[in-house]
C-alpha cells in the first residue's frame, strides 16, 4: 500500500488552493492638433516600428514607421494610448506638446517572456506548442552535479530518474515516457544551439559490468544555464525531426548585458553528505542461528562449529564500504559590456566525493559567450566552453559483496592489514577490493559555436552557426587486486574521441501585415557530421604498480581494440508562425533529415506537424471575466522520428574475429560476415497528438496548464529472429509500435504578495500509461538481458498489451506446511515452471509530481522542494541473497529473525525457513517504490548590502540547504530510485546493489561584486 | 530601411561596409555547400562490407581461419560442447547448476540454452564455411592454397554436419551463402541426405587438404584429420569396411603414433603432439576455456586449474567409476576422489562427487583461461575404429583387430605399445570385442565427448542412463532448438523430435 497515493496528491493540491482563497487579495486592475512624436524601448533606447498609438475614446489612430515615428491629428486635451506587443499599454496626455518620445517599460508579464523554440525564439502568448521553460533560479536551488537533475519534479511530463546516487553519475531521462524498445530513449538535448544526443562513450550498459554509469553531460557548468526548455509535443519537436521523438531539452546559456557594467559574481557552497540510509542486518549471533539452523534443516554439517557466544567479530560493513563525504562547488562569472560588445566569462570547479569508499566527481569548467555587434546589420555570437570532468566510478560489485558478508568476518587481520578471507569462506575482501580496484572516467570537452547573424531586410535575418563538440573520454581501469579468485590485476586505457561539427543556415522572416497579421517564417538547412574513434589497450603482469601509467611495462599484453565510426545528418527545415488578430495562432513546422545510418533504399525522412492554438480570452465574449488575463486552447499533431538505430545496421558487414594457430600459438585475424544487409532500415516513427490549455489569471498570479496527449511509435527498431540454420540470430528491422498516452497538470501561483510577504507555490503531476502494441516476434514477448547470478534470469519482459519492460515471475501464496515458499500454480497444471510466470509490476511510474514552496519574507526566504512518483516498482534484487533465509550464504536482514521455524510454524512468516531451496523469481523482490521525498529545503538571507553600506557589494546571500532530509516509500532498499542498468538496457527497475543516496546538508554563499 | 541608410546613420564608410560585406557573404558561400549528400553513404572505417570482400588470397586466407573461430564464440567449445555431449552420457553427475542439470538428467526443454546456441554455432561454421566454398573458387590465386582452403572448410563444414545428424538427426541442409532475409527457412533434411553431403565433403577435403601442418599452419586441419573423420562417419553408419579401409589409411601413413605416457597427450607443454589429429587450438590468452576449473574440484586450492569449480562431476554410479581399474595410470589421470592441495594438506572431497582431472592447466591465471587443447580426434580414434570396424567386417577380431585395441591398453598402463603385455586382450568373440572396444574407448576418451555418440549409435541411448537412475524422460535425440522452430517458416511445431 502507498503510504501517499495520488489521492493524497490532489488533496495537498487543494489544501494549497484553499489557503490561497483565504490568505490572498484579489488585487484587480486597469481641437486640431497636429502632433509627431518617437516610440522607443526602454531596454535600450531603439525605436519601435509597429507600435499602435490611438487617441483615447475615438477610433483615430495610426502605427509608428520603421524609425519608431508617428504623426497625428488630435482634438484639444486628448490622451493618447499607445501599445506594443511585449511592452505595457502607456496613456500619455498630449498636452500642449507637438512633439513626443514615448518609452514603453517591457512588459514583465509571463505572457511577453520569450521561450526558446527549435531554431528561434517565440513569445509565449503566440506559442502553440508544448514547451515548458525552467528558470537558472529553479535549476539552481539545489547542488546538482549535471543539469538534466535539474529537470526532475520541475516539468510536467518529465521522468528523471536519477537512478544511481553516484556523483556524476548517469540520470535517465524520459519525456512523456519510453518510445523505443532497442532505439535510444533519451531526449534531444541543444545546447546554444548545438544538437547533442547523451551517448556516453565509455561502455556502461549494465550491470554485468559492475560499474556505476557516468555521464558525459555532467562536464558541463550547471551554473552556467540561464534557461532550459522542454519541447514535449509534435509541433515543438518536429524542427528537429529524426531527433524529436523522444522530446528535445533545449539549453541556454548566460550572456552579457550592458546593464552589467562589468558585475563579477562568485557562488560557493559547501555541502556534507551522509548515508541517508542503513539496512538493517543481522548480527553475528544472529547469523550464526540462522546457518546452524539451516544446516540442520537441510541435514549437513554444521556451518559455524564455534558456538555463537565464541565468536567475538561483529563486523558493520555497510559502515566500512560507506562514509561521510563532503562536496564543494566554485564559481566565479564576469559579465557586462557595452551596446556593441558584450561578455560573460565563468569558471567552475565543483568537486564531490562520494559516500562508497573511493569514489567521487570533480569538474573543471571554463566559458566565454561573446556578442559583438559588429554594425547594424551583422552580429556575431561566440559561446564556447572547455570543460573537464574526472569521476571516480565506485564499483558497485564490491557494495553488493560487502553488504553480502558476513558480520562473523573480519577485514583486517591483527596486524590491520587486508584479510585474506577466501580461506574463511571462498570469497573476496569487499573493502580490499573496493579499495584498491579504480574505475576513473576522465571527460574532456570543447563545446562551442559561432553564431553570425546579418539582417538582410529589416524583417528578414540569416544566420550561420558553426558549431563544434569536442569529447576525449578516458577511462582508466584496474581490476582485480585484492580478488584471489582472479589475483593477476589488469589495467585497462580506453581512449574515446569524438568530434562533432555542425553547419546550420537558418533564414528567418518576421512581419506584422497591419493590425491583424503577424507572421514569423523560418527556414534553414543544416549539416551535422559525427567522427568517432576508440583505442583500448590492457595488460597484467607488472613487477611495479603502474596502473594504466606504463602499459609497456606489462609482462602479458591483451588484445588490442580500436574503432572508427562516423555518422552525418543532412536537414531542411522550416516553420510557419502565424498569428490572426493576436487571437488565432497556426504554426506549420516540417523538416527533410537524410542520415547515414538510413538504409539506401530510405535515406530521407519527412517529418510534419501542425498546431492551431486560440486565445479566448481576445474574444469579446470573455470581456466579463476580467479576472483571466489569458486562456488560451492549443491542438497539435504531428510526426517526429528516432534516428537513434545505431551505426552501419543496414550494411553487410565483415567483422574481424581471432583465433589462434601455430607453434607457439599465435593470434591469426579471420574475416567473416556479422550482419545481414537491410537496404530499408529507417528511423522510428513516432506520432503524436496533444491538447492543451493555458490559464493566466489574477494577473499572473495563477497560471494552470493542463495537457492530454497521446504518442504512438511505429516502426520500431526491432531484431527480427531468423532461423539459426542460417547462421545467423537475427536480423534489424523497423517492426512494432509502443503507444504512451497520458495527462498533465502544472499550476504556479503566487498566493501572497505584499512588500513583506511573497509566497508561491509551484505544482505539476503527470500520469502516464505506456504501453507495448505490437513486436517483431511470433511469441509476441521477449525477455530483456538476465540479471547476473545468483538470478541467473531475466525479470523484465517486454510483451505485447503491457508496459515495457514489465517485471515478470512467480505469484506467492504463503508457505507450505514445511515453511518454504509456496508459488501459485497458475496455469494449474501440477507444477511450478515457467509457464506459470505473469506480470508482476511496472519499473515505471504511472503518475510523477513535483511541488514546489518559496516564501519570501522580507530578506529571508524559505523554499522547499518535494517530489514523488507513483505506481512504480522495483526488483529488489539485493532481496534475493540478504532475504533468503541463508539459502545461500549470505548476511540477512534482521528481519529474517522472523522467518518460519519448527517453533513458530507461521504459514504467513515473512520469510520462510532456513533451506537450501533456491528462491524464484517472484513477487516478494518486486516491491512497491513509490516515494514521497522532500528533495530540497532551502533557508536563505538576503543581506541588504545598500542598507549596511558595504559600497564593494551589489548583493549578497547566504544560505542553508539540505537535500533528500526524508523520502516517504515502502520500500525497504537504499532508495526507491534506483536503476542498476544504463539506458540502453531492456531491463529495468533492478536494484542490484546500486549506489546509496545521501542526505546531504549544504551552506553556501552568492556574492556579486560592484 | 536600405542599405545606404545605415551607412549614413552610423557614419560609416560606405566601401569598409562593403567589403566586410563581401567577405562575409563569401564566407557562407564557402561553406553554403560544404556538406553535400556523399555524406550520406555510410563511410565504413573498422571493418569492410560483404560486398568490397572476396578479392584476394589474403581475403580467402582470412575468411577460412573466421571458419575456425565459432569454436570460440560464446561458450561452445570453451565448455558448452562438452557439457551437451558429456552429461547426458552415464559418466557426468551435476550436483548444483539447473542449466547443467537438465542435460544430466535428460529432462531438458526444447529451449536449452547450450543446446540452442550449440546449434547456432555449427550453423554459424557452416555459414561461414559456405561463404568460403562459395567465393574461394573464382579468387585468383595459386591452386594448391587455394584447394587446401576449399579442402579445409570442407572439412569443418562436415565435421559440423557430422554432429548436427548425431544430436539432432533429420535437420536443415544449407549450402549456399544467405544474402538477406529472404531464404532463412529450410526445411529439416532425412539423415541420409546429410550423410550423404558429409561423405562428399570429407572425400573432396581429403584430397585436397595437406598432409601435415607445421609452423604458423600448426592446428589447422589436415588429409589425416579428413579421413578419420570419415571413417568415423562411416563407423556411425555401419559402412564397416569403409571405415576400417579409411582408418587403416590413416594408420599406415605413419604420420600419428601413440604418445608414451597418457598424461603426455594433454600436457599444455607438449601440444599438437603425435597423437593428436585436430584439436581447438587454446593459448590461454588470446584463447581460453573453463575446462580445467569447470571439472576440477577444490577452489583455488586445487593444483590443476585456476579454481576447481567441481561444475561438472564424475556419476559415482558410471562404469568409468565402478569398473575402472584403480591401478591404471589412464585412470588415475582422468578421474579422482582426492587430492593434495596447493597448500599441501589434501582436499577433502564428498565422496559423491569424484571430479575429472583430465583438464590440467597449473598455471591458469583465472578460470577461463585455461590453454589445454582439447583433442577432437587423435590417433586412439583411428585405432578404435579400425579395431571395432575390422572386427565387425571381418566377423570377428583379427589379430591386427586386437593389436590396435592392446596398443591403446597398453599405453594406458604406460607399458610399451609395441610389446605384448599381461593387459592385453585376447580370445574374444566378436560381440565380447565389441564391447571391449566401447568400453576401452569410454575409459580413453573420458569428458572428451564421444561416449555419447556411442549409447547413440550401439541404441543404448537414453536406456543405459535410466538404469542408473536418470529421469531421462526425453527422447534419443536432441530437441531442435524452440528458436529455430519460431523462426523457421519451413519446420513446424509437430516437426520437433520425439519426447519435447
Amino acid at each position: 500500500m502507498s503510504v501517499f497515493s495520488t489521492r493524497h496528491f490532489y488533496r495537498l493540491l487543494a489544501g494549497f488552493w484553499f489557503s490561497f482563497l483565504s490568505l490572498g487579495t484579489f488585487a484587480q486592475s486597469p481641437g486640431e492638433q497636429r502632433i509627431s512624436g518617437t516610440v522607443t524601448s526602454n531596454t535600450d533606447g531603439k525605436p519601435l516600428p509597429g507600435a499602435t498609438v490611438v487617441v483615447k475614446g475615438s477610433n483615430k489612430g495610426t502605427t509608428s514607421d520603421a524609425n519608431g515615428r508617428f504623426q497625428l491629428t488630435v482634438p484639444a486635451k486628448a490622451t493618447l494610448q499607445i501599445s506594443f506587443i511585449g511592452y505595457k499599454n502607456q496613456s500619455i496626455e498630449v498636452g500642449n506638446r507637438t512633439e513626443m518620445t514615448i518609452v514603453l517599460e517591457t512588459d514583465a508579464s509571463n505572457l511577453n517572456e520569450v521561450v526558446v523554440v527549435g531554431y528561434g525564439t517565440v513569445k509565449k502568448r503566440d506559442l502553440s506548442g508544448s514547451i515548458v521553460s525552467i528558470s537558472a533560479e529553479e535549476v539552481k536551488s539545489q547542488p546538482i552535479t549535471s543539469f538534466e537533475q535539474g529537470l526532475q519534479g520541475r516539468v510536467s511530463g518529465v521522468q528523471v530518474m536519477q537512478g544511481n546516487s553516484a556523483p556524476g553519475g548517469a540520470p535517465q531521462v524520459r519525456i512523456r515516457g519510453a518510445n523505443t524498445v532497442l532505439g535510444g530513449n533519451e531526449p534531444l538535448y541543444v545546447i546554444d544551439g548545438v544538437p547533442i544526443y547523451n551517448s556516453n562513450l565509455i561502455n556502461n550498459n549494465d550491470f554485468n559490468t559492475g560499474t556505476q554509469p557516468s555521464n558525459a553531460l555532467a562536464s558541463i557548468n550547471p551554473n552556467d544555464i540561464v534557461s532550459m526548455e522542454v519541447l514535449k509535443d509534435a509541433s515543438a519537436t518536429a524542427i528537429y525531426g529524426a531527433r524529436g521523438a523522444n522530446g528535445v531539452v533545449i539549453i541556454t546559456t548566460r550572456r552579457g548585458k550592458a546593464s552589467d557594467k562589468g558585475k563579477v559574481t562568485f557562488e560557493y557552497y559547501f555541502g556534507h553528505q551522509t548515508p541517508a540510509k542503513k539496512l538493517d542486518l543481522m548480527n553475528s549471533q544472529e547469523i550464526i542461528a540462522l546457518a546452524n539452523e539451516k544446516s540442520r534443516n537441510t541435514g549437513t554439517a554444521l556451518f559455524f562449529l564455534d558456538s555463537a557466544a565464541s565468536v567475538k567479530t561483529n563486523t558493520d560493513w555497510q559502515d566500512l564500504i560507506m562514509r561521510d563525504a563532503t562536496m564543494q562547488n566554485y564559481n566565479l562569472s564576469v559579465s557586462g559590456g557595452t551596446a556593441a560588445s558584450l561578455y560573460t566569462v565563468s569558471g567552475n570547479y565543483f568537486k564531490q566525493d562520494g559516500i562508497l569508499i573511493n569514489s567521487g566527481f570533480k569538474r573543471y569548467s571554463i566559458r566565454a559567450n561573446l556578442d559583438n555587434r559588429i554594425n547594424d546589420r551583422l552580429k556575431i555570437s561566440t559561446s564556447i566552453s572547455a570543460n573537464r570532468s574526472e569521476t571516480k566510478r565506485a564499483l558497485i560489485y564490491w557494495l553488493g559483496l560487502a553488504l553480502n558478508a558476513l558480520p562473523t568476518l573480519n577485514p583486517y587481520d591483527s596486524d590491520g592489514n587486508f584479510a585474506n578471507l577466501n580461506v574463511v569462506n571462498g570469497g573476496d575482501n569487499a573493502i580490499e577490493g573496493a579499495t584498491k580496484n579504480s574505475d576513473l572516467v576522465t571527460v574532456n570537452r570543447i563545446l562551442g559555436n559561432v553564431l553570425t547573424e546579418y539582417s538582410i531586410l529589416k524583417d528578414l535575418t540569416y544566420s550561420l552557426r558553426l558549431g563544434l563538440d569536442y569529447q576525449n573520454q578516458l577511462n582508466d581501469v584496474i581490476v582485480k587486486p585484492g580478488n584471489y579468485v582472479f589475483p593477476s590485476p589488469v589495467a585497462t586505457v580506453r581512449n574515446d574521441y569524438n568530434n562533432n561539427y555542425l553547419i546550420e543556415h537558418i533564414f528567418n522572416y518576421n512581419h506584422s501585415f497591419g493590425q491583424r497579421h503577424r507572421l514569423n517564417a523560418t527556414a534553414g538547412y543544416t549539416w551535422q557530421k559525427n567522427i568517432g574513434r576508440f583505442f583500448q589497450q590492457s595488460g597484467s603482469g607488472f613487477q611495479f604498480d603502474f596502473g594504466t601509467d606504463n602499459l609497456g611495462a606489462a609482462s602479458i599484453t591483451n588484445p588490442n581494440f580500436s574503432q572508427k565510426t562516423e555518422w552525418a545528418l543532412l536537414s531542411y527545415l522550416g516553420r510557419v508562425n502565424y498569428v490572426l488578430d493576436d487571437k488565432y495562432i497556426l504554426t506549420a513546422t516540417g523538416r527533410a533529415d537524410g542520415s547515414s545510418r538510413f538504409g539506401p533504399n530510405n535515406k530521407w525522412g519527412v517529418f510534419p506537424s501542425g498546431a492551431i492554438a486560440w486565445r479566448l480570452s481576445k474574444e469579446k465574449f470573455m470581456e466579463n471575466f476580467r479576472f483571466i488575463n489569458d486562456l488560451k486552447l492549443r491542438a497539435s499533431y504531428g510526426f517526429t522520428g528516432n534516428q537513434e538505430i545505431g551505426l552501419y545496421n543496414s550494411i553487410s558487414r565483415m567483422g574481424s574475429v581471432s583465433t589462434v594457430f601455430g607453434n607457439p600459438l599465435v593470434a591469426n585475424i579471420g574475416y567473416v560476415p556479422v550482419s545481414l544487409a537491410n537496404p530499408n532500415l529507417k528511423w522510428e516513427v513516432n506520432r503524436q497528438l496533444d491538447f492543451g490549455m493555458d490559464l493566466n489569471m489574477l494577473q499572473n498570479r495563477l497560471n494552470v496548464t493542463l495537457e492530454y496527449y497521446r504518442k504512438r511509435t511505429d516502426d520500431l527498431l526491432a531484431n527480427l529472429p531468423i532461423p539459426g540454420s542460417s547462421g545467423f540470430s537475427s536480423i534489424l528491422i523497423n517492426s512494432g509500435s509502443i503507444e504512451n498516452k497520458g495527462f498533465e497538470v502544472s499550476v504556479n501561483s503566487v498566493i501572497v504578495e505584499n512588500k513583506n510577504l511573497t509566497w508561491s507555490v509551484n505544482a505539476n503531476g503527470s500520469r502516464n500509461n505506456s504501453k507495448v502494441l505490437d513486436l517483431a516476434v511470433s511469441s509476441n514477448q521477449f525477455f530483456a538481458d538476465e540479471v547476473p547470478s545468483p538470478i541467473s534470469s531475466p525479470v523484465n519482459i517486454i510483451k505485447e498489451g503491457e508496459v515495457l519492460s514489465a517485471f515478470y515471475g512467480y505469484k506467492e501464496e504463503g508457505l507450505t506446511e514445511k515453511g518454504d515458499i509456496k508459488y501459485v500454480d497458475l496455469n494449474k497444471d501440477g507444477k511450478i515452471d515457467g509457464n506459470d510466470r505473469t506480470i508482476l509490476g511496472s519499473p515505471f511510474p504511472n503518475f510523477i509530481y513535483g511541488l514546489n514552496s518559496n516564501l519570501v519574507v522580507k530578506d529571508f526566504y524559505l523554499t522547499a522542494f518535494l517530489q514523488g512518483v507513483e505506481g512504480v516498482q522495483v526488483f529488489n534484487s539485493n532481496d534475493f541473497l540478504i532475504g533468503n533465509s541463508f539459502v545461500r550464504p549470505s548476511q540477512q536482514l534482521k528481519e529474517v529473525t522472523q522467518r518460519w521455524t519448527a517453533a513458530n510454524p507461521n504459514p504467513n512468516a515473512p520469510y520462510p525457513r532456513a533451506s537450501a531451496i533456491q528462491n524464484l523469481v517472484s513477487e516478494r523482490f518486486v516491491q512497491n517504490a513509490d516515494y514521497l521525498r522532500l528533495r530540497n529545503i532551502v533557508l536563505g538571507y538576503n543581506v541588504p548590502v545598500a542598507k549596511t553600506g558595504i559600497n564593494w557589494l551589489d548583493a549578497a546571500k547566504i544560505y542553508v540547504s539540505a537535500q533528500n532530509l526524508f523520502t516517504i516509500t515502502d520500500y525497504h532498499g537504499y532508495d526507491p530510485e534506483v536503476a542498476s542498468t544504463g539506458s540502453s538496457s531492456l531491463a529495468k527497475g533492478i536494484d542490484r546493489s546500486s549506489y546509496p543516496s545521501a542526505k546531504t546538508f549544504t551552506v553556501g554563499v552568492n556574492l556579486t561584486f560592484k | 530601411m536600405n542599405f545606404t541608410t545605415i551607412a549614413h546613420n552610423k557614419s560609416m564608410n560606405f566601401t569598409t561596409i562593403t567589403r566586410k560585406a563581401v567577405a562575409f557573404l563569401g564566407m557562407v558561400c564557402g561553406v553554403l555547400f560544404s556538406g553535400c549528400t556523399k555524406d550520406l553513404d555510410e563511410q565504413v572505417y573498422s571493418f569492410v562490407t560483404t560486398s568490397n570482400y572476396w578479392k584476394t588470397a589474403a581475403d580467402a586466407e582470412a575468411g577460412i581461419k573466421g571458419v575456425y573461430e565459432p569454436f570460440y564464440s560464446g561458450q561452445y567449445m570453451n565448455s558448452q560442447y562438452w557439457a551437451a555431449l558429456e552429461h547426458p552420457s552415464d559418466n557426468t553427475y551435476i550436483n548444483r547448476n539447473d542449466t547443467h542439470q537438465q542435460l544430466d538428467r535428460w529432462d531438458l526443454p526444447s529451449n536449452h540454452p547450450f543446446v540452442t546456441d550449440l546449434w547456432n554455432n555449427l550453423y554459424k561454421q557452416i555459414a561461414r564455411a559456405n561463404g568460403v566454398i562459395t567465393n574461394v573458387p573464382t579468387i585468383s590465386m595459386p591452386d594448391a592454397t587455394k584447394k587446401a582452403i576449399l579442402g579445409e572448410a570442407k572439412f569443418l563444414r562436415a565435421f559440423d554436419y557430422f554432429t548436427i545428424v548425431r544430436m539432432w538427426g533429420a535437420a536443415p541442409l544449407s549450402l549456399k551463402v544467405v544474402e538477406g532475409v529472404e531464404s532463412t527457412s529450410l526445411p529439416r533434411s532425412p539423415t541420409d541426405v546429410l550423410y550423404a553431403q558429409i561423405e562428399k565433403d570429407l572425400k573432396e577435403a581429403e584430397v585436397d587438404l595437406p598432409a601435415t601442418r607445421t609452423g604458423a599452419e600448426t592446428g589447422r586441419a589436415t588429409a589425416g584429420a579428413a579421413k578419420t573423420l570419415l571413417a568415423w562417419a562411416y563407423l556411425t553408419q555401419k559402412k564397416w569396411s569403409l571405415a576400417s579401409d579409411k582408418a587403416k589409411e590413416v594408420m599406415s601413413s605413419g604420420r600419428y603414433s601413440l604418445q608414451a605416457k597418457f598424461s603426455d597427450v594433454f600436457s599444455v607443454t607438449n601440444k599438437n603432439n603425435s597423437e593428436i589429429i585436430f584439436a581447438v587450438q587454446y593459448d590461454g590468452t588470446i584463447k581460453g576455456s573453463s575446462l580445467a576449473s569447470f571439472a576440477n574440484f577444490g577452489g583455488t586450492n586445487n593444483p590443476y586449474a585456476a579454481n576447481g569449480a567441481n561444475v561438472w562431476s564424475v556419476d559415482p554410479k558410471s562404469d568409468i567409476w565402478t569398473k575402472w581399474d584403480v591401478t591404471e595410470d589412464r585412470r588415475n589421470y582422468s578421474v579422482y576422489s582426492s587430492l593434495i592441495g596447493r597448500n599441501g594438506n589434501p582436499i577433502v572431497m564428498d565422496p559423491n562427487y569424484p571430479a575429472y582431472g583430465k583438464w590440467r592447466d597449473p598455471t591458469e591465471p583465472n578460470q577461463s583461461s585455461c590453454k589445454v587443447n582439447p583433442p577432437l580426434l587423435r590417433y586412439p580414434d583411428v585405432l578404435f575404429i579400425f579395431a571395432e570396424a575390422e572386427a565387425q567386417a571381418k566377423g570377428g577380431p583379427t589379430p591386427e583387430a586386437y593389436l590396435a585395441l592392446n596398443q591403446i591398453i597398453r599405453r594406458a598402463y604406460a607399458l610399451p605399445v609395441n610389446s605384448a603385455s599381461a593387459k592385453d586382450v585376447s580370445g574374444l568373440g566378436l560381440q565380447a570385442f565389441v564391447d571391449k572396444v566401447i568400453e576401452q574407448r569410454n575409459f580413453e576418451f573420458t569428458l572428451e565427448a564421444k561416449r555419447l555418440y556411442d549409447l547413440m549409435r550401439t541404441d543404448k541411448f537414453p536406456a543405459k542412463i535410466k538404469e542408473i537412475g536418470k529421469p531421462a524422460i526425453r527422447g534419443s535425440l536432441f530437441p531442435i532448438p524452440q528458436s529455430e522452430i519460431d523462426a523457421n517458416d519451413a519446420i513446424d511445431p509437430s516437426d520437433q523430435n520425439p519426447g519435447y
